[in-house]
Protein backbone atom coordinates (compact mmCIF):
# COMPACT_ATOMS: atom_id res chain seq x y z
CA UNK A 1 0.00 0.00 0.00
CA UNK A 2 2.58 2.26 1.14
CA UNK A 3 4.51 2.05 -1.96
CA UNK A 4 1.45 1.99 -4.36
CA UNK A 5 1.06 5.68 -2.42
CA UNK A 6 4.72 6.52 -3.64
CA UNK A 7 3.82 5.28 -7.06
CA UNK A 8 0.88 7.66 -7.16
CA UNK A 9 2.42 10.55 -5.76
CA UNK A 10 5.12 10.27 -8.47
CA UNK A 11 3.02 9.89 -11.15
CA UNK A 12 1.08 12.77 -9.94
CA UNK A 13 4.29 15.14 -9.59
CA UNK A 14 5.14 14.44 -12.99
CA UNK A 15 2.05 15.02 -14.34
CA UNK A 16 1.55 17.88 -12.74
CA UNK A 17 5.04 19.13 -13.59
CA UNK A 18 4.21 18.31 -17.41
CA UNK A 19 0.48 20.78 -16.98
CA UNK A 20 2.19 23.14 -15.11
CA UNK A 21 5.22 23.95 -16.62
CA UNK A 22 6.02 27.17 -18.68
CA UNK A 23 5.99 26.13 -21.98
CA UNK A 24 8.39 29.05 -23.48
CA UNK A 25 6.29 31.02 -25.50
CA UNK A 26 8.73 33.76 -25.47
CA UNK A 27 11.57 31.57 -26.53
CA UNK A 28 11.67 30.63 -30.03
CA UNK A 29 11.63 27.41 -29.65
CA UNK A 30 11.18 26.05 -32.87
CA UNK A 31 9.89 28.08 -35.41
CA UNK A 32 6.62 26.83 -35.82
CA UNK A 33 5.92 25.24 -32.63
CA UNK A 34 2.38 26.96 -31.41
CA UNK A 35 3.64 28.24 -28.06
CA UNK A 36 -0.41 29.96 -27.66
CA UNK A 37 -1.77 26.65 -28.12
CA UNK A 38 0.96 24.85 -25.19
CA UNK A 39 -0.10 27.90 -22.79
CA UNK A 40 -3.65 27.51 -23.57
CA UNK A 41 -3.87 23.46 -22.29
CA UNK A 42 -2.29 24.85 -19.06
CA UNK A 43 -5.17 25.21 -16.65
CA UNK A 44 -7.04 23.43 -14.58
CA UNK A 45 -7.62 20.21 -15.32
CA UNK A 46 -8.83 16.80 -14.10
CA UNK A 47 -7.32 13.45 -14.84
CA UNK A 48 -7.98 9.84 -14.28
CA UNK A 49 -5.68 8.89 -11.22
CA UNK A 50 -5.29 5.29 -12.80
CA UNK A 51 -4.27 7.54 -16.28
CA UNK A 52 -1.61 8.43 -14.07
CA UNK A 53 -0.40 4.92 -13.25
CA UNK A 54 -0.17 4.48 -17.07
CA UNK A 55 2.14 7.83 -17.33
CA UNK A 56 4.33 6.45 -14.45
CA UNK A 57 4.88 3.09 -16.42
CA UNK A 58 5.85 5.09 -19.42
CA UNK A 59 8.12 7.49 -17.17
CA UNK A 60 10.27 4.69 -16.34
CA UNK A 61 10.43 3.11 -20.34
CA UNK A 62 11.15 6.59 -21.34
CA UNK A 63 13.84 6.81 -18.17
CA UNK A 64 15.38 3.57 -19.04
CA UNK A 65 15.87 3.83 -22.37
CA UNK A 66 17.11 7.54 -21.91
CA UNK A 67 13.92 8.66 -24.63
CA UNK A 68 14.74 12.85 -24.73
CA UNK A 69 11.63 14.19 -26.03
CA UNK A 70 11.27 17.98 -24.67
CA UNK A 71 7.69 17.74 -22.84
CA UNK A 72 7.52 21.40 -22.42
CA UNK A 73 6.78 21.22 -26.10
CA UNK A 74 3.88 18.48 -26.04
CA UNK A 75 0.38 18.19 -25.46
CA UNK A 76 -0.22 15.01 -23.88
CA UNK A 77 -3.90 12.96 -24.41
CA UNK A 78 -5.01 9.57 -22.73
CA UNK A 79 -7.20 7.25 -24.36
CA UNK A 80 -7.79 3.54 -24.39
CA UNK A 81 -9.09 0.56 -26.25
CA UNK A 82 -10.13 -2.81 -25.26
CA UNK A 83 -6.33 -4.04 -25.01
CA UNK A 84 -4.51 -0.85 -24.45
CA UNK A 85 -4.03 2.26 -23.31
CA UNK A 86 -2.65 4.92 -25.45
CA UNK A 87 -0.91 8.27 -24.90
CA UNK A 88 -0.98 10.49 -27.78
CA UNK A 89 2.42 13.33 -27.97
CA UNK A 90 1.23 16.38 -29.83
CA UNK A 91 4.04 19.15 -30.91
CA UNK A 92 1.35 21.87 -31.82
CA UNK A 93 2.64 24.04 -34.80
CA UNK A 94 1.52 26.59 -36.36
CA UNK A 95 1.60 25.85 -39.63
CA UNK A 96 1.52 22.21 -41.27
CA UNK A 97 4.92 20.66 -42.08
CA UNK A 98 6.57 17.50 -43.12
CA UNK A 99 6.81 14.72 -39.76
CA UNK A 100 6.70 16.98 -37.14
CA UNK A 101 7.65 15.04 -34.02
CA UNK A 102 4.23 13.86 -32.95
CA UNK A 103 3.96 10.43 -31.14
CA UNK A 104 2.12 7.66 -29.60
CA UNK A 105 3.21 4.89 -26.79
CA UNK A 106 0.78 2.10 -26.15
CA UNK A 107 0.66 0.21 -22.90
CA UNK A 108 -0.75 -3.45 -22.55
CA UNK A 109 -3.95 -3.36 -20.39
CA UNK A 110 -3.19 -7.12 -19.27
CA UNK A 111 1.11 -6.32 -18.11
CA UNK A 112 0.92 -2.43 -18.03
CA UNK A 113 4.05 -3.35 -20.43
CA UNK A 114 5.14 -0.80 -23.24
CA UNK A 115 4.38 -1.87 -26.09
CA UNK A 116 5.03 0.54 -29.73
CA UNK A 117 6.57 3.62 -28.82
CA UNK A 118 7.09 5.84 -31.65
CA UNK A 119 7.41 9.65 -32.57
CA UNK A 120 6.74 10.65 -36.59
CA UNK A 121 9.35 12.59 -38.56
CA UNK B 1 34.00 -5.65 -28.19
CA UNK B 2 31.82 -3.25 -25.56
CA UNK B 3 31.66 -0.46 -27.90
CA UNK B 4 29.51 -2.63 -30.58
CA UNK B 5 26.11 -1.29 -30.81
CA UNK B 6 23.11 -3.18 -30.75
CA UNK B 7 19.66 -2.68 -31.87
CA UNK B 8 16.78 -3.86 -29.50
CA UNK B 9 13.23 -5.15 -30.32
CA UNK B 10 12.05 -0.96 -30.62
CA UNK B 11 14.60 0.37 -32.48
CA UNK B 12 16.62 1.24 -29.71
CA UNK B 13 20.66 1.13 -29.18
CA UNK B 14 22.51 -0.58 -26.41
CA UNK B 15 26.02 -1.42 -25.42
CA UNK B 16 27.11 -4.06 -22.90
CA UNK B 17 29.65 -3.39 -20.63
CA UNK B 18 31.20 -5.24 -17.82
CA UNK B 19 30.65 -4.11 -14.24
CA UNK B 20 34.31 -3.22 -13.80
CA UNK B 21 35.44 -1.92 -16.64
CA UNK B 22 32.90 1.36 -16.40
CA UNK B 23 34.53 3.94 -13.98
CA UNK B 24 34.40 7.01 -15.29
CA UNK B 25 32.28 9.32 -13.47
CA UNK B 26 29.71 10.06 -15.52
CA UNK B 27 25.92 9.92 -15.03
CA UNK B 28 24.95 6.89 -17.19
CA UNK B 29 21.88 4.77 -15.76
CA UNK B 30 22.27 1.02 -16.72
CA UNK B 31 19.19 -0.45 -17.83
CA UNK B 32 17.52 -2.22 -14.90
CA UNK B 33 16.50 -5.54 -14.66
CA UNK B 34 14.62 -7.07 -11.87
CA UNK B 35 12.94 -10.06 -13.03
CA UNK B 36 14.51 -13.25 -14.76
CA UNK B 37 11.61 -13.62 -17.29
CA UNK B 38 11.73 -9.90 -18.58
CA UNK B 39 15.33 -10.12 -18.35
CA UNK B 40 15.43 -13.21 -20.77
CA UNK B 41 12.79 -11.70 -23.27
CA UNK B 42 14.88 -8.61 -23.13
CA UNK B 43 18.13 -10.57 -24.11
CA UNK B 44 16.03 -12.64 -26.90
CA UNK B 45 15.19 -9.32 -28.70
CA UNK B 46 17.93 -8.07 -28.98
CA UNK B 47 19.44 -7.64 -32.89
CA UNK B 48 22.32 -9.65 -32.14
CA UNK B 49 24.38 -13.34 -32.97
CA UNK B 50 24.93 -15.91 -30.56
CA UNK B 51 28.35 -15.83 -31.09
CA UNK B 52 28.39 -12.33 -29.64
CA UNK B 53 26.94 -13.21 -26.51
CA UNK B 54 29.40 -16.21 -26.58
CA UNK B 55 32.42 -13.96 -26.61
CA UNK B 56 30.46 -11.28 -23.56
CA UNK B 57 30.36 -14.59 -21.66
CA UNK B 58 33.88 -15.43 -22.36
CA UNK B 59 34.80 -12.28 -21.50
CA UNK B 60 33.33 -13.13 -18.10
CA UNK B 61 35.08 -16.01 -17.38
CA UNK B 62 31.27 -17.77 -17.91
CA UNK B 63 30.30 -20.61 -19.21
CA UNK B 64 27.79 -19.68 -22.30
CA UNK B 65 26.16 -23.39 -23.13
CA UNK B 66 25.85 -24.75 -26.17
CA UNK B 67 22.24 -23.29 -27.67
CA UNK B 68 21.42 -20.06 -28.03
CA UNK B 69 19.20 -19.89 -25.61
CA UNK B 70 21.75 -21.20 -22.53
CA UNK B 71 23.45 -17.81 -24.06
CA UNK B 72 20.42 -15.64 -23.30
CA UNK B 73 20.22 -17.37 -20.10
CA UNK B 74 23.66 -16.69 -19.01
CA UNK B 75 23.66 -13.26 -20.46
CA UNK B 76 20.30 -12.62 -18.03
CA UNK B 77 21.99 -14.20 -15.03
CA UNK B 78 25.12 -11.92 -15.52
CA UNK B 79 22.58 -9.12 -16.07
CA UNK B 80 20.62 -9.78 -13.25
CA UNK B 81 23.85 -10.18 -11.23
CA UNK B 82 25.39 -7.26 -11.96
CA UNK B 83 28.03 -8.83 -13.59
CA UNK B 84 27.68 -7.35 -17.04
CA UNK B 85 25.22 -3.93 -17.71
CA UNK B 86 23.60 -2.76 -20.56
CA UNK B 87 23.13 1.16 -21.31
CA UNK B 88 21.08 2.75 -23.44
CA UNK B 89 23.02 4.74 -25.91
CA UNK B 90 22.53 6.86 -28.65
CA UNK B 91 24.92 6.27 -31.96
CA UNK B 92 23.81 9.58 -33.47
CA UNK B 93 22.83 12.55 -31.04
CA UNK B 94 20.73 12.85 -28.37
CA UNK B 95 17.77 14.95 -28.63
CA UNK B 96 16.85 17.63 -30.74
CA UNK B 97 19.82 20.30 -30.85
CA UNK B 98 21.38 19.17 -33.67
CA UNK B 99 25.32 18.48 -33.54
CA UNK B 100 26.14 21.77 -35.60
CA UNK B 101 24.40 23.83 -33.26
CA UNK B 102 26.17 22.16 -30.12
CA UNK B 103 29.62 22.40 -31.66
CA UNK B 104 32.39 25.07 -31.04
CA UNK B 105 35.84 25.84 -33.01
CA UNK B 106 38.74 27.39 -30.55
CA UNK B 107 42.00 26.98 -31.05
CA UNK B 108 42.17 24.27 -33.77
CA UNK B 109 39.99 22.06 -31.41
CA UNK B 110 36.85 21.31 -31.92
CA UNK B 111 33.99 20.93 -28.92
CA UNK B 112 31.13 19.66 -28.79
CA UNK B 113 28.21 19.31 -26.18
CA UNK B 114 27.07 15.92 -25.83
CA UNK B 115 25.44 13.36 -23.87
CA UNK B 116 27.58 10.67 -21.78
CA UNK B 117 26.84 7.77 -23.45
CA UNK B 118 28.86 8.96 -26.42
CA UNK B 119 32.15 8.09 -24.01
CA UNK B 120 30.52 4.24 -24.35
CA UNK B 121 30.79 4.32 -27.83
CA UNK B 122 33.69 6.35 -29.23
CA UNK B 123 35.66 7.08 -25.91
CA UNK B 124 36.33 10.73 -27.07
CA UNK B 125 38.77 13.09 -24.75
CA UNK B 126 36.97 15.20 -22.56
CA UNK B 127 37.38 18.32 -21.39
CA UNK B 128 37.35 18.71 -17.28
CA UNK B 129 36.51 21.93 -15.22
CA UNK B 130 37.50 22.53 -11.63
CA UNK B 131 34.20 24.75 -10.76
CA UNK B 132 31.07 25.42 -12.03
CA UNK B 133 32.58 29.23 -12.84
CA UNK B 134 35.30 27.70 -15.50
CA UNK B 135 32.32 25.82 -16.95
CA UNK B 136 30.21 28.15 -17.01
CA UNK B 137 33.07 30.61 -19.16
CA UNK B 138 33.35 27.91 -21.19
CA UNK B 139 30.36 26.75 -22.33
CA UNK B 140 29.04 30.80 -22.66
CA UNK B 141 31.94 30.46 -25.91
CA UNK B 142 29.27 28.19 -27.42
CA UNK B 143 26.77 29.90 -30.09
CA UNK B 144 23.70 28.56 -28.36
CA UNK B 145 20.69 30.08 -28.75
CA UNK B 146 17.70 29.75 -25.84
CA UNK B 147 16.41 26.83 -28.24
CA UNK B 148 19.45 24.85 -28.68
CA UNK B 149 20.64 25.66 -24.59
CA UNK B 150 16.34 24.44 -23.59
CA UNK B 151 17.06 21.51 -26.06
CA UNK B 152 20.35 20.32 -23.96
CA UNK B 153 19.35 20.89 -20.85
CA UNK B 154 16.26 18.76 -21.41
CA UNK B 155 18.75 15.79 -23.35
CA UNK B 156 20.25 15.72 -19.24
CA UNK B 157 17.33 15.22 -17.63
CA UNK B 158 14.41 15.51 -19.87
CA UNK B 159 12.24 15.37 -16.63
CA UNK B 160 13.31 18.94 -16.42
CA UNK B 161 11.97 22.40 -17.26
CA UNK B 162 13.74 25.04 -18.80
CA UNK B 163 10.62 27.49 -18.84
CA UNK B 164 10.96 30.64 -17.28
CA UNK B 165 15.23 30.35 -17.58
CA UNK B 166 16.11 33.45 -19.36
CA UNK B 167 19.55 32.87 -21.78
CA UNK B 168 22.22 33.60 -18.49
CA UNK B 169 20.27 30.97 -16.11
CA UNK B 170 19.81 28.34 -18.86
CA UNK B 171 23.82 28.67 -19.30
CA UNK B 172 24.40 28.45 -15.44
CA UNK B 173 22.19 25.26 -15.37
CA UNK B 174 23.85 23.60 -18.34
CA UNK B 175 27.59 24.25 -16.81
CA UNK B 176 25.70 22.74 -13.91
CA UNK B 177 25.14 19.45 -15.71
CA UNK B 178 28.38 19.55 -17.13
CA UNK B 179 30.20 19.71 -14.39
CA UNK B 180 27.69 17.10 -12.44
CA UNK B 181 28.61 14.66 -15.90
CA UNK B 182 24.96 14.76 -17.31
CA UNK B 183 26.28 15.78 -20.07
CA UNK B 184 30.00 16.22 -21.05
CA UNK B 185 32.03 18.19 -23.41
CA UNK B 186 34.07 16.34 -25.92
CA UNK B 187 37.33 18.14 -27.69
CA UNK B 188 39.46 16.70 -30.89
CA UNK B 189 41.68 18.40 -33.44
CA UNK B 190 40.26 20.39 -36.03
CA UNK B 191 40.30 18.78 -39.62
CA UNK B 192 42.17 20.33 -42.16
CA UNK B 193 41.21 24.33 -42.93
CA UNK B 194 38.15 24.48 -44.99
CA UNK B 195 37.94 25.50 -48.66
CA UNK B 196 36.72 29.04 -48.71
CA UNK B 197 33.08 28.87 -49.17
CA UNK B 198 32.23 25.21 -48.73
CA UNK B 199 30.93 24.64 -45.27
CA UNK B 200 31.04 21.75 -43.12
CA UNK B 201 27.27 21.67 -42.81
CA UNK B 202 26.81 21.14 -45.65
CA UNK B 203 25.38 21.20 -48.98
CA UNK B 204 22.25 23.51 -48.91
CA UNK B 205 24.21 26.41 -50.23
CA UNK B 206 26.31 24.29 -52.79
CA UNK B 207 23.29 22.64 -54.05
CA UNK B 208 21.10 25.49 -54.72
CA UNK B 209 17.91 25.38 -56.77
CA UNK B 210 19.40 23.36 -59.38
CA UNK B 211 18.87 20.71 -61.49
CA UNK B 212 20.86 18.85 -63.63
CA UNK B 213 19.90 16.78 -66.75
CA UNK B 214 20.80 13.66 -64.19
CA UNK B 215 20.66 10.52 -65.51
CA UNK B 216 21.54 7.32 -63.45
CA UNK B 217 25.16 8.13 -65.62
CA UNK B 218 26.07 11.59 -64.55
CA UNK B 219 25.28 12.26 -60.88
CA UNK B 220 27.56 15.14 -60.65
CA UNK B 221 27.32 18.78 -59.80
CA UNK B 222 26.07 20.70 -62.57
CA UNK B 223 28.02 22.98 -64.13
CA UNK B 224 26.35 23.85 -67.37
CA UNK B 225 23.03 26.13 -67.77
CA UNK B 226 22.16 23.13 -70.29
CA UNK B 227 22.14 20.51 -67.32
CA UNK B 228 19.73 22.04 -64.62
CA UNK B 229 16.98 20.17 -65.40
CA UNK B 230 15.40 17.07 -65.41
CA UNK B 231 13.52 14.55 -67.72
CA UNK B 232 10.77 13.29 -64.78
CA UNK B 233 10.56 14.33 -61.43
CA UNK B 234 11.71 11.30 -59.82
CA UNK B 235 15.07 12.40 -61.45
CA UNK B 236 14.97 16.05 -60.21
CA UNK B 237 14.03 14.51 -56.54
CA UNK B 238 15.99 11.29 -56.88
CA UNK B 239 19.27 14.00 -57.48
CA UNK B 240 18.33 16.37 -54.82
CA UNK B 241 18.13 13.47 -52.31
CA UNK B 242 21.28 12.24 -53.37
CA UNK B 243 23.42 15.04 -52.23
CA UNK B 244 21.71 16.10 -48.92
CA UNK B 245 20.98 12.51 -47.73
CA UNK B 246 24.19 12.09 -46.01
CA UNK B 247 24.38 15.47 -44.53
CA UNK B 248 21.10 15.09 -42.87
CA UNK B 249 22.04 11.91 -41.53
CA UNK B 250 25.38 12.95 -39.70
CA UNK B 251 23.37 15.75 -38.78
CA UNK B 252 20.40 13.83 -38.02
CA UNK B 253 18.40 16.89 -39.06
CA UNK B 254 15.37 16.95 -41.68
CA UNK B 255 16.06 18.89 -44.91
CA UNK B 256 13.05 19.36 -47.66
CA UNK B 257 12.15 21.10 -50.72
CA UNK B 258 9.94 21.47 -53.52
CA UNK B 259 10.23 19.75 -56.54
CA UNK B 260 8.65 21.56 -59.96
CA UNK B 261 7.60 21.51 -63.24
CA UNK B 262 8.82 24.24 -65.71
CA UNK B 263 7.19 25.36 -68.88
CA UNK B 264 9.02 23.56 -70.95
CA UNK B 265 7.90 20.21 -69.25
CA UNK B 266 11.31 19.61 -67.55
CA UNK B 267 11.56 19.79 -63.86
CA UNK B 268 13.55 21.12 -60.97
CA UNK B 269 13.97 21.28 -57.53
CA UNK B 270 14.01 23.69 -54.97
CA UNK B 271 17.11 24.55 -52.65
CA UNK B 272 17.05 22.00 -49.62
CA UNK B 273 15.60 24.10 -46.29
CA UNK B 274 17.13 22.86 -43.07
CA UNK B 275 14.88 21.40 -40.55
CA UNK B 276 14.76 20.09 -37.19
CA UNK B 277 15.53 16.23 -35.42
CA UNK B 278 11.50 15.73 -36.44
CA UNK B 279 10.20 17.95 -38.86
CA UNK B 280 11.08 20.62 -41.58
CA UNK B 281 8.68 22.69 -43.84
CA UNK B 282 9.43 22.14 -47.84
CA UNK B 283 8.27 25.73 -48.69
CA UNK B 284 4.82 24.48 -49.83
CA UNK B 285 3.61 25.10 -53.45
CA UNK B 286 3.55 29.05 -53.05
CA UNK B 287 7.93 28.37 -52.46
CA UNK B 288 8.16 27.36 -56.26
CA UNK B 289 9.48 29.76 -59.23
CA UNK B 290 6.84 32.09 -60.97
CA UNK B 291 5.14 29.89 -63.76
CA UNK B 292 6.01 27.12 -62.84
CA UNK B 293 4.02 24.31 -61.38
CA UNK B 294 4.70 22.71 -57.76
CA UNK B 295 4.10 18.58 -58.36
CA UNK B 296 5.75 16.86 -55.32
CA UNK B 297 7.90 17.63 -52.01
CA UNK B 298 11.09 16.16 -51.04
CA UNK B 299 12.62 15.78 -47.88
CA UNK B 300 15.01 13.31 -45.96
CA UNK B 301 14.63 12.15 -42.12
CA UNK B 302 18.16 12.57 -40.63
CA UNK B 303 19.31 10.02 -38.86
CA UNK B 304 18.34 6.41 -37.48
CA UNK B 305 17.17 7.99 -34.45
CA UNK B 306 15.30 4.67 -32.07
CA UNK B 307 12.86 7.33 -31.10
CA UNK B 308 11.22 7.89 -34.76
CA UNK B 309 9.83 6.04 -37.19
CA UNK B 310 12.86 6.60 -39.60
CA UNK B 311 11.93 4.79 -42.89
CA UNK B 312 8.65 5.40 -43.67
CA UNK B 313 6.20 8.83 -44.60
CA UNK B 314 4.74 9.88 -41.59
CA UNK B 315 0.89 9.80 -41.00
CA UNK B 316 -0.66 10.26 -37.82
CA UNK B 317 -4.07 10.57 -36.64
CA UNK B 318 -4.19 13.60 -33.79
CA UNK B 319 -7.14 13.40 -31.20
CA UNK B 320 -6.76 16.54 -30.01
CA UNK B 321 -7.59 18.21 -33.55
CA UNK B 322 -9.48 15.29 -34.92
CA UNK B 323 -7.01 15.43 -37.72
CA UNK B 324 -3.81 13.82 -39.74
CA UNK B 325 -0.44 14.91 -39.47
CA UNK B 326 2.62 14.18 -40.99
CA UNK B 327 3.91 13.42 -44.33
CA UNK B 328 1.20 11.65 -46.21
CA UNK B 329 -0.91 14.71 -45.14
CA UNK B 330 0.52 17.45 -46.55
CA UNK B 331 1.17 15.72 -49.85
CA UNK B 332 -2.95 15.29 -49.84
CA UNK B 333 -3.53 18.49 -48.29
CA UNK B 334 -1.35 20.12 -51.15
CA UNK B 335 -2.55 17.56 -54.18
CA UNK B 336 1.16 17.07 -54.49
CA UNK B 337 3.51 14.10 -54.22
CA UNK B 338 6.15 13.17 -51.66
CA UNK B 339 9.49 11.82 -51.98
CA UNK B 340 11.64 10.54 -48.57
CA UNK B 341 15.26 9.63 -48.47
CA UNK B 342 15.75 7.60 -45.53
CA UNK B 343 18.71 6.99 -42.99
CA UNK B 344 19.15 3.07 -44.92
CA UNK B 345 19.18 4.95 -47.90
CA UNK B 346 16.10 4.20 -49.08
CA UNK B 347 14.16 6.07 -51.66
CA UNK B 348 10.48 6.43 -51.65
CA UNK B 349 7.45 7.86 -53.34
CA UNK B 350 4.42 8.74 -52.51
CA UNK B 351 2.04 9.40 -55.00
CA UNK B 352 -0.66 11.46 -53.97
CA UNK B 353 -3.68 10.24 -56.74
CA UNK B 354 -2.96 6.29 -56.46
CA UNK B 355 -2.56 7.10 -52.36
CA UNK B 356 0.03 4.85 -52.39
CA UNK B 357 3.88 4.37 -51.32
CA UNK B 358 6.39 3.14 -53.31
CA UNK B 359 10.29 2.37 -52.96
CA UNK B 360 12.12 3.49 -55.68
CA UNK B 361 15.32 1.47 -55.26
CA UNK B 362 18.21 2.89 -52.81
CA UNK B 363 20.23 6.64 -52.82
Amino acid sequence: MGIYNAQFKRALYIFLFIIGSRAMAENNVEQYLDNEKLKSFRKETIISGHYLKVWDVYVQHAKNDNYTVNLDNYLIHFSENENEYIIYFKKPATQKILGGGNGTCKIKKDSMEVGECSFIK
Amino acid sequence: MFQEIIRGEFGQHYSFLPANAYSAKLDLAAKIFWDFEYTRQFVASLNTSPDYLAELLSHLGKSSGHTAQEKVDAISHALLNHQLHVYPVKPLQVGEASLADRTLELDNMIYQVRHPSVVLLHQPELKNFASKDEALAFIQQFDLDITTLSNLINEADWQSSTGGMDQGKQFEKLAELVLANKLVITKRSAPEPPKPESSSSGSTSNIGNRSAGLGPENNDEPTSPKTNTFKTQHEAALHVSKNINQTSINENREYGGMIYQNQDGTFSYTEPKQGTIDGVDPGGPASVPEGTKPVAYYHTHGGDDPQYDNENFSNIYDPIDKESYGDIPYADANKIDGYLATPKGKFKYYSHTNQKVETLGNL
